[in-house]
């Protein structure tokens, strides 16, 4: 057992049936290095095993010990022994150790634990039939079960708790050196030297970057393709199909099929390339051993930015997509870290963000359109570091400086099950709690904008031009907001409607609300730039640089669209969902009318 | 001394940690403890030091490494056992209540 990325943090629970006995429930615990807990994962597995007492606490626990790092979970398991639950110990990575020299003597490890001891080959499906007969026997056993016990004659200067670890490795090491031999002396592995290189001044960092520049490209440009190609048919054969057998149907029925429901159905799927390239990669890199070491190179960098050395994963990741970042939020082993950083993700400027800036930007800026990009990518990772600090002062102000001390499993190839299993489970949790909302916001959007109002009131449903809808209007309402920005205009208060939704969809309603042909290239935007021009001259009341400087910061702050707020909502639940877009908001908008009242004064 | 600047290749013995009580405990539990033999492996590109505990293999920062006080040995001898320095710990036996 270890607490590197990948174990398990959550329960799962099931019912087996040992050797064709009677059914036992089963629960799998999080893992952990010690009863002493650090984390609400941890806390859990202490729980159960000793705050309930001999009434509430499991029948029989599994320990599964590491042959190739016995020392470590002998530890655990002296304070599973001392808690007198009865015990089985299931010995894996054996053929590791045997692979290191290393043998553990099984027969002599049981008659010094006192408790049954099956080596197991999980990977191999090997030793689990020995394993069921030992639980079965175990469970009928009705003699107490054995309960380890340590003196300790602590002294003064220490809490009893140090003095008890101490103890515990006292014993440990007694232990070991009954059971365990080792061929040649404890000299460097071969994970060793590899890391020697892997982590070192010179091959450190480059090999980083060159892992997160691989991560990156990844999830950006091969996901590119497969999201096109699964959008396009969704929108165009699946679509046309639906359009045609609902051909006798009303309108408003086809639009409400075509445009709502398939429409969102259409966006969710163009996710899922991305997040199943996403997860194959989380695995890969945990499984081989890689992320715990990428942890420790960019620790002492992270640490700067007082963030968690994992934190880098997520948040490279974020400025392909936000809605993948927070998936791989799971690399982080502590909850409230997961929380923190899960908060400022959305302040990552993902892709979907960067084909606004370069429309707007090249509209109003010409020729230094590209430094206008570069600096919101600026202030995009100022946001993230200065969110980040803002945080932790407020809400998560026990996570300052914690010291690292981070176990690094050996390195080893990745598996194919392993790695599959666990892109499906976390693929089938994203498409559980993220296809209810994107496809309920995008149908929403279009109800809201297919019905008439006002003066288009005659018009029948789904006809009517956007300004005349129920989201024109919304938006026209929403607009004075914007005011002290310099942004009061319904057609950019609509972009940002649909932005809420989705950031690919703002330059499609900005072309939409001004009956303009979406441009082909946001480079030469023609008329829709001539009226962008118009617009934002009139709001600001003739000051546009600012007003659309404001704009872009706003768009860069605020809450980047549906999918991640179903991301979140998944990892950090509806209450700090909820804040979090409130947080976002608000800074939007304060940043946005700083920049616009700040800027007017020069321009 | 400390562990911390100790080049790759070190064998040290642990004498005394120093840092506060739940890093300590925490650094206990992993293996840290009075007595235990360590082995630097390398040094991060950032800072921090890779060291072999046995045969776990422990990242630490350059302030947990500055808090492990130490003395060098030769060579950490065949199973990495280590011995209590000054203390009294009585181990009893598995036993049935």
């Amino acid at each position: 057992m270890g607490n590197w990325p990948g174990k398990t943090v959550r329960v799962a629970r099931g019912t087996w049936r040992p050797g064709h006995g009677a059914p036992v429930g089963l629960v799998d615990l999080p893992g952990t290095y010690s009863l002493v807990p650090r984390s609400p994962d941890e806390e859990l597995t202490r729980e159960l095993l000793t705050d309930r007492g001999a009434e509430g606490r499991p029948d029989l626990v599994v320990v599964t010990v590491d042959a190739a790092n016995l020392a470590r979970n002998l530890y655990l398991l002296a304070e599973v022994l001392g808690t007198g639950v009865r015990c089985v110990v299931a010995l894996t990575m054996t053929d590791v150790a045997r692979a290191r020299g290393i043998r553990v003597d099984e027969a002599a490890l049981a008659r010094e634990l006192k408790v049954p001891v099956v080596p197991v080959v999980p990977r191999r499906r090997q030793g689990l039939d020995e394993l069921a007969d030992a639980v079965r026997e175990q469970l009928l056993d009705d003699r107490p079960p054995c309960r380890l016990h340590l003196d300790v004659a602590g002294d003064e200067e220490d809490d009893p708790g140090l003095a008890a670890a101490e103890a515990r490795y006292a014993w440990v090491h007694e232990v070991l050196a009954v059971v365990r031999t080792q061929r040649s002396g404890a000299g460097p592995t071969v994970s060793d030297r590899v890391d020697r290189v892997l982590t070192s001044r010179w091959f450190g960092i480059p090999v980083f970057l060159a892992a997160m520049w691989g991560v990156f490209t990844a999830t950006t440009t091969l996901a590119k393709p497969l999201q096109d190609g699964l959008g396009g048919f969704v929108g165009g054969p699946v679509a046309d199909a639906a359009s045609g057998a609902l051909s006798g149907a009303p309108v408003w029925l086809r639009g409400l099929v075509v445009d709502g429901l398939i429409g969102g159905v259409g966006q969710l799927l163009t996710f899922v390339p991305l997040m199943v390239i996403m997860f194959v990669l989380l695995a890969l890199l945990e499984d081989s051993g890689y992320m715990a070491r990428a942890a420790f190179v960019v620790d002492r960098l992270m640490r700067r930015l007082g963030l968690p050395g994992r934190a880098f994963l997520p948040i490279i990741v974020g400025f392909g997509c936000n809605v993948p970042a927070l998936a791989g939020l799971r690399i982080l082993g502590n909850r409230r870290q997961r929380l923190l950083v899960g908060m400022i993700i959305p302040y990552v400027s993902c892709s979907a963000r960067l084909t606004v800036y370069v429309l707007f930007a090249s509209v109003f800026f010409g020729s230094t359109a590209g430094t206008v990009v570069f600096a919101m990518y600026l202030l995009s990772v100022l946001l993230v570091v200065g969110i980040g600090m803002l945080l932790r002062r407020t809400l998560f102000r026990e996570l300052r400086g914690e010291a690292l001390v981070l176990e690094l499993p050996p390195y080893r190839l990745p598996t194919l099950r392993v790695v599959g299993t666990q892109t499906w489970q976390k693929l089938a949790g994203f498409l559980r709690t993220a296809a209810g909302v994107i496809v309920a916001t995008v149908t929403a959007v279009w109800l809201l904008s297919a019905i008439p109002l006002g003066a288009a009131s005659g018009t029948s449903f789904g006809e009517a031009p956007v300004e005349h809808s129920v989201f024109g209007a919304m938006s026209r309402a929403a607009a004075p907001a914007f005011a002290p920005a310099g942004f009061d205009d319904w057609h950019t208060a609509a972009a940002l409607g649909t932005g809420f939704v989705a950031k690919e969809a703002v330059v499609a309603t900005v072309a939409q609300t001004y009956s303009a042909d979406e441009p082909d290239s946001p480079d030469h935007a023609g008329e829709l730039g001539t009226r962008l021009h118009e617009t934002f001259a009139r709001s600001s009341g003739g000051h546009p640089l600012p007003a659309v400087l404001a704009f872009l910061v706003f768009l860069l702050a605020y809450t980047p669209c549906m999918a991640t707020l179903a991301a979140q909502w998944q990892e950090m639940g509806g209450r700090l969902t909820l804040l979090s877009t409130g947080i976002q908001l608000t800074i939007a908008w304060l940043l946005a009318v700083a920049v616009f009242q700040i800027g007017r004064l020069w321009w | 001394m400390t562990l911390r600047g100790c080049a790759p290749g070190t064998h040290a013995r642990i004498r005394r940690i120093t840092t506060d009580a739940p890093d300590r405990l925490r650094l206990a539990e992993l293996g840290f403890v009075r007595g235990a033999l360590v082995r630097v492996v390398g040094r991060g590109a950032t800072g921090g030091l890779l060291l072999a505990l046995g045969d776990a293999r422990v990242a630490v920062d350059d302030e947990t490494a500055q808090a492990l006080q130490i003395e060098r040995i030769e060579r950490i001898e065949e199973h990495g056992h280590h011995r209590q320095s000054g203390r009294h710990v009585q181990v009893a036996a598995v036993s049935r209540d």
